[in-house]
């Protein structure tokens, strides 16, 4: 049992679910079962907790980037958290129980992101996790200067690194006057400015209600919103990818921001040229808050795997490669109160594997969220046969139907009707990567 | 994908020089068509129309009724009632009568296709060389963003639109929908995010001024992403919904200013004049309903969360899969535009074909008819619209499949008249047939309009006749003769033919749905009080 908190890795034990949260953690035998408890068997196998993805767009609706604006603090990404697509059912079958989505990264200021836990089945709504802190995507360098968008993209402000840093203190600057301003209005029950939903999520950021995830690769451009935001009096959540981050881990430390890494994605762009596989384990070494993320519906179904190349480069101990996936990301987005690690009073969020989750032959067998059951891989065969079922007796329905009408579709046949094609909203992404900047 | 534009092109030039042509003709025509000036005197207006199957309103019939009209009301309707004497007489044995239909949602003249709040790229060709909209501290280079004079920042937010300022009425647009039985429409504007207000017409070639039943019904918003060439936010989806929000929250500040300028008029500066956040107001304060058209089951369900956040009194046009989550649907609490245009069967070029065809599309095509009965299972009330369809000449077929698959008769029929009725806020003008209502009426040969070769033989729209030419041309042979002997009655069914029985097969076919709900096998497959 990987807890993922201060018990470390437990063999032989046992864990106690009740109402949707973790009641003991101990060695088998040592607790007591309530009658009518329902006993997994772990014989052989590991258990951890359910991993945390801190950086996805998946389950988005329509774009993940309003990126006719330099500032899109006013979108929220809970507005379109898609609850119907399948890749919430892959990625449960990774082992992944949180998600973290994130606006991209067109924007110096992105959208506010939303939290969701992958309680498949459930509503958008129903899908959110209340207890994450508010957050709110930045992004630096090249994405956000257009050095990528092509020739017709060189007037929007900012268009340089430069620009960048005097951007986002134009807008702290802006929100500060206009909560000063809200503020002046209430004392003296005058009538208040124009509601800025803008200035006012990053109203929200200066005050310490809204963390800032920022999307960032080099150490120059690290470091200047470190200081920018200690300006401003703002402690940074979390740096994004941080590539460079090996090289002022220290810095990073000492602000107290997380750094949420890739564990080896590199010179996928000029500005990614000197990142090294190394870098979680280096920044690690260095007192740096580490997570790996996928950035990926697909990689999202593998973070364990992601987590096992610290082990390999850099030599993190294997349990705390573990909390690089689970405790460590929960940490960062300011949940670890109640998610990332096997210990009572939590969140009964996890997973059972079939060997070590860091082993490369490992299989998630389980995952479970709040004490349910959301994907059991010995009913995955009887799923795939039910759906295929289904679509072999549309297809016959399908061809029965154009049979009789002639050949030509519902009896009416209009030429030129593409209806049919329509991929919906909630299906639209299936099968494709959505990252940070669309190519 | 360069042909399908230039041939459009091709096509465009060759209609302007039809049209031209026309042009041309009618003016030749229409200077022998003058009428001399003087007295004419208006046909009487009193009408009786005696011994139809008179359905007063959904479930309740008046077997052999009398309906008297007067000056385009109905004056009179009952059993036993006597034709004034004024009145001229009109034989409705063989027909029923329905209170005239209407269609809450008509975009009139324009190929608008329903909304799909899919995906589109998100950068267009131009960024705004400022910071962006409405920036503080940054003022904009451009001094009139938005449409040009006066109004929203966001070209695509134009509340103060009003449709009845451009409706002129056309037959060639209200011809079909009268053969339908309709006898009234809202006209809905086609453009933009917050596209304005629209107009309850009656669908008559009246001059305008006297068509127009009420002017401002809802104020109408559409999760539209497709943004223009020049000026793209908002771009996204998410970004539509939060522009929606700071309009409302505009609006509202707009009217708090304005109101506070009236109190210090001369100790602050004078307030902005913006239209559209003055023609929001009463969207804002209730005091307009709002139709949305969220284009998806899942931004149905945001619609209705930002609605509520809002304060707004609204309803909701279904986007044909509200089958992918009734629970949603149900909990809008809303009333649904339910359009009729299901997904057509294409043909494919190769049996192969069929392998690229994913399970969702499928459920898709073979849910669509079921899913305004899904809504009605739902609680939800339904109004129908001939909306998105390419052929509204298809429209009592499809109903007639979604009827097969579960929706009411009683429903449909209230979802044509007193639903719509009410949603517009004219339940005392329209919607059934009673003393003191407008004179709209749907008159249908037989017994049943839901049949769908049932002929509607003419609609009443303020007390005016328009009869409807019956479609002889899909008629075989020997039952135009038997009509003929039968004075124009296609009561009787054509006499039974070998492709009656392929009709009678497919129509079983299509009753029974194959496709299994989306949500089936999702959610918790264990619940235990203790693992």
């Amino acid at each position: 049992m990987w807890t993922c908190g201060t018990n470390g890795i437990l063999t032989n034990a046992q864990v106690l679910v009740s109402g949707g949260r973790i009641e003991g953690v101990g060695y088998l035998g040592k607790m007591k079962t309530p009658p009518e408890t329902l006993v997994i068997d772990g014989q052989g196998l590991h258990i951890t907790p359910g991993l945390i993805d801190a950086h996805s767009h998946t389950a988005i609706l329509g774009g993940v980037n309003e990126s006719a604006v330099p500032s899109s603090a006013m979108v929220r990404i809970g507005d379109v958290v898609n609850s119907e697509t399948d890749t919430l059912y892959q990625q449960l079958a990774g082992g992944v129980t949180a998600v973290n989505l994130l606006h991209g990264s067109a924007n110096p200021i992105g959208g506010q992101s939303c939290f969701i836990k992958l309680r498949d089945g459930a509503s958008p709504e129903g899908l959110i996790f209340d207890a994450a802190p508010p957050g709110i995507k930045f992004a630096l360098g090249e994405n956000v200067k257009q050095s990528g968008w092509g020739d017709k993209f060189v007037t929007r402000f900012p268009q340089t690194r430069m620009g960048v840093r005097t951007f986002i203190a134009n807008r702290f600057t802006g929100a500060r006057e206009y909560m000063a301003k809200v503020r002046e209005a209430s004392r003296l029950s005058t009538l208040p400015p124009r509601r800025d939903l803008e200035l006012e999520a990053i109203g929200e950021i200066l005050e310490g209600r809204r963390w800032i995830h920022c999307h960032a690769y080099r150490q120059d451009e690290i470091l200047m919103l470190i200081r920018l935001m200690e300006e401003f009096g703002v402690k940074i959540g979390s740096f994004e990818h941080v590539l460079e981050g090996y090289k002022l881990a220290d810095e990073i430390a000492k602000h107290g921001a997380g750094a949420s890494t890739f564990s080896d994605w590199w010179a996928y762009k000029f500005e990614v040229y000197d990142a090294i596989p190394y870098n979680g384990s280096l920044m690690r070494d260095r007192g740096v808050l580490v997570s790996f993320n996928s950035d990926s519906s697909e990689l999202a179904r593998r973070l364990y795997t992601e987590a096992a190349k610290a082990v390999k480069y850099g030599g993190t101990p294997e349990a705390e490669a573990l909390k690089f996936v689970t405790i460590n990301p929960a940490r960062q987005l300011r949940i670890d109160q109640r998610i990332g690690s096997l210990e009572p009073g939590k969140d009964a969020d996890f997973a059972v594997w079939s060997r070590s989750p860091l082993d490369s032959r490992t299989v998630c067998l389980q995952t479970w969220i709040e004490g349910k059951k959301y994907f059991d891989r010995s009913f995955n065969a009887e799923r795939t046969a039910r759906l295929e079922k289904e679509r072999s007796d549309l297809l016959a329905k399908a061809k029965k139907i154009q049979k009789l009408s002639g050949g030509d579709g519902d009896g009416g046949g209009v030429g030129g009707d593409h209806s049919f094609f329509r991929v919906c909203l909630e299906h639209e992404f299936e099968g494709r990567d959505r990252r940070c900047v669309e190519q | 994908m360069s042909n399908p534009p230039r041939l459009l092109q091709q096509a465009k030039r060759l209609m302007f020089f039809w049209v031209l042509q026309l042009g041309l003709l009618a003016v030749s025509l229409s200077a022998s068509d003058i009428l001399p000036p003087g007295f004419r005197p208006l046909p009487l207006g009193v009408h009786a129309l005696v011994g139809g199957r008179v359905v007063t309103k959904p479930g309740e019939v008046l077997e052999g009724g009398t309906i008297v009209i007067r000056d385009g009301f109905i004056k009179a309707v009952a059993k036993e009632v006597a034709p004034p004497a004024d009145a001229r007489v009109w034989d409705m044995k063989g027909t029923t009568i329905y209170a005239g239909f209407i269609d809450p949602y008509l975009v009139l003249g324009s190929s608008n296709s329903p909304v799909s709040t899919s995906y589109v790229e998100p950068v267009t060709a131009a960024s705004l060389t400022s910071a962006g909209v409405r920036f503080y501290g940054t003022p904009s280079a451009q001094t009139d963003p938005g449409n040009p004079g006066p109004g929203a920042e966001v070209a695509r937010i134009m509340p103060e639109h009003r449709a009845v300022q451009d409706y002129s009425p056309r037959d060639k647009a209200l011809a079909p929908l009268r053969a339908l039985g309709f006898t009234a429409g809202v006209i809905v504007p086609a453009r933009g995010i917050i596209r304005g207000t629209s107009a309850l017409v009656a669908l008559s070639e009246e001059n305008p001024n006297d068509a127009v039943i009420k002017p401002d019904v809802f104020q109408h918003i559409v999760f539209e992403t497709q943004s223009s060439e020049d000026r793209p936010y908002p771009g996204s989806l998410m970004g539509v919904i939060a522009a929606v929000r700071q309009s409302f929250f505009d609006a509202r500040h707009y009217t708090l200013d304005h109101a506070d300028y009236q109190t210090h008029p001369g100790n602050r500066k004078r307030p902005e004049f913006n239209p559209s956040l003055e023609a929001l107001a009463p969207a804002a304060d209730k005091r307009m309903r709002v139709a949305f058209e969220p284009g998806s089951a899942l931004m149905v369900d945001r619609a209705a969360q930002v609605s509520r956040e809002l304060g707004l009194e609204f309803c909701l046009v279904s986007s044909g899969q509200e089958w992918r989550r009734p629970d949603l649907a149900k909990a809008t609490g809303a009333t649904f535009i339910v359009p009729l245009n299901f997904p057509v069967l294409p043909k494919l070029p190769d049996e192969s074909d069929w392998e690229q065809v994913s399970l969702d599309q499928l459920r898709a095509w073979d849910w669509a008819p079921e899913n305004p009965a899904v809504l009605r299972q739902q609680g939800r009330e339904v109004a129908l619209t001939t909306y998105g369809l390419s052929d509204v000449k298809k429209f009592r077929q499809n109903l007639r499949l979604a009827l097969d698959r579960g929706l009411a008769e009683t429903d449909a029929l209230a979802a044509l008249t007193t639903v719509p009725a009410r949603l517009c806020g004219v339940e005392s003008q329209l919607g059934t047939i009673e003393a003191g209502k407008l004179a709209n009426l749907t008159v249908v040969e037989g017994t049943n309009y839901f049949d769908p070769l049932a002929h509607v033989r003419e609609v009443w729209i303020d007390g005016t006749v328009h009869r409807i030419p019956v479609e002889a041309p899909k008629l075989a042979p020997e039952t135009v003769k038997q009509e003929n002997k039968e004075g124009g009655s296609s009561e009787e069914k054509p006499p039974a033919k070998a492709g009656d029985k392929k009709k009678e097969q497919l129509r079983e076919l299509q009753k029974s749905r194959v496709a299994r709900s989306p949500l089936e096998g999702r959610g918790p497959l264990t619940e235990s009080k203790a693992v």
